[in-house]
């Protein structure tokens, strides 16, 4: 990861501008709702090798800007939702999309428990993530 | 009805906030997937080369029309041949 980072500084023109996308935590919430009301039903199970690598990217990160190669302009963080009509609808999404992270049945069976006790609620899955703005130093 | 990702466009408006002159950047994103994010964001660019290792999120992503100056390869960070210095701007979007 440092090394793509530093391949990227190259690519850019001296006064370019590098952005960075990623999740700020591992765990996203799955979460139902109405309007501005919404309720934790669980989180995702995530695999050690996806924490693993997370935590090596956000270390390749850290690692640029401690060599300023780059230096943080800016960030922002915002949340990240996927709307979902079901309990399995999600749990799918999940399985076909990513690795090493899965809606495990448990959580499937009280989310469309909470779905049926809540007509009119939706169901959505939050990834925190983080926009970072990043100037490549020369 | 399928799986909606970001109907609010949360993540549009913090990239817009961050690059407010998007409008004449020459863009390279790496991890582009299926296009999701870049064709939110591309018309608002003056070019695009967006890639991704993954064949068949680029097969997703070209079985659409591909906006105007948006190009799209498959090919990886460590391989791809892109000239030095001609980038204004690198999104490493969601490229864990």
């Amino acid at each position: 990861m440092v090394d793509a980072l530093c391949r990227t500084r190259g690519w850019l023109k001296p006064d370019g501008r590098l952005i960075d996308v990623r999740p700020l935590h591992t765990v996203p919430e799955v979460e139902i709702g109405t309007g501005d009301q919404a309720t934790v039903v669980g989180v995702l199970t995530v695999e050690a090798e996806r924490h693993e690598r997370h935590a090596a990217a956000n270390s390749a990160l850290d690692d640029v800007l401690d060599r300023r190669l780059f230096v943080l302009e800016e960030s922002r963080e915002f949340a990240f939702l996927r709307y979902a009509d079901s309990a399995e609808e999600l749990r799918d999404h999940i399985a076909q999309r990513w690795r090493q992270t899965r809606l495990d049945g448990a959580t499937c069976l009280r989310t469309a428990a909470a779905l049926a006790d809540r007509p009119g609620a939706r169901l959505w899955l939050r990834e925190r993530a983080a926009m970072r703005r990043l100037k490549p130093e020369h | 009805m399928p799986i909606e990702l970001d109907p609010e466009e949360r993540e549009l408006r913090t990239l817009l906030e961050l690059l407010p002159n998007l409008h004449c950047a020459r863009v390279v994103e790496v991890g582009c997937g299926d296009g999701r994010l870049t064709r939110r964001y591309a018309q608002s660019a003056a070019s695009v080369l967006a890639f991704d290792p993954d064949e068949a999120a680029i097969a997703a992503f070209r079985s659409e029309p591909l906006p105007d100056r948006v190009e799209v390869r498959t090919d990886a960070v460590d391989r791809i041949d892109i000239p030095p210095s001609s980038a204004d701007v690198v999104l490493l979007s969601w490229a864990l």
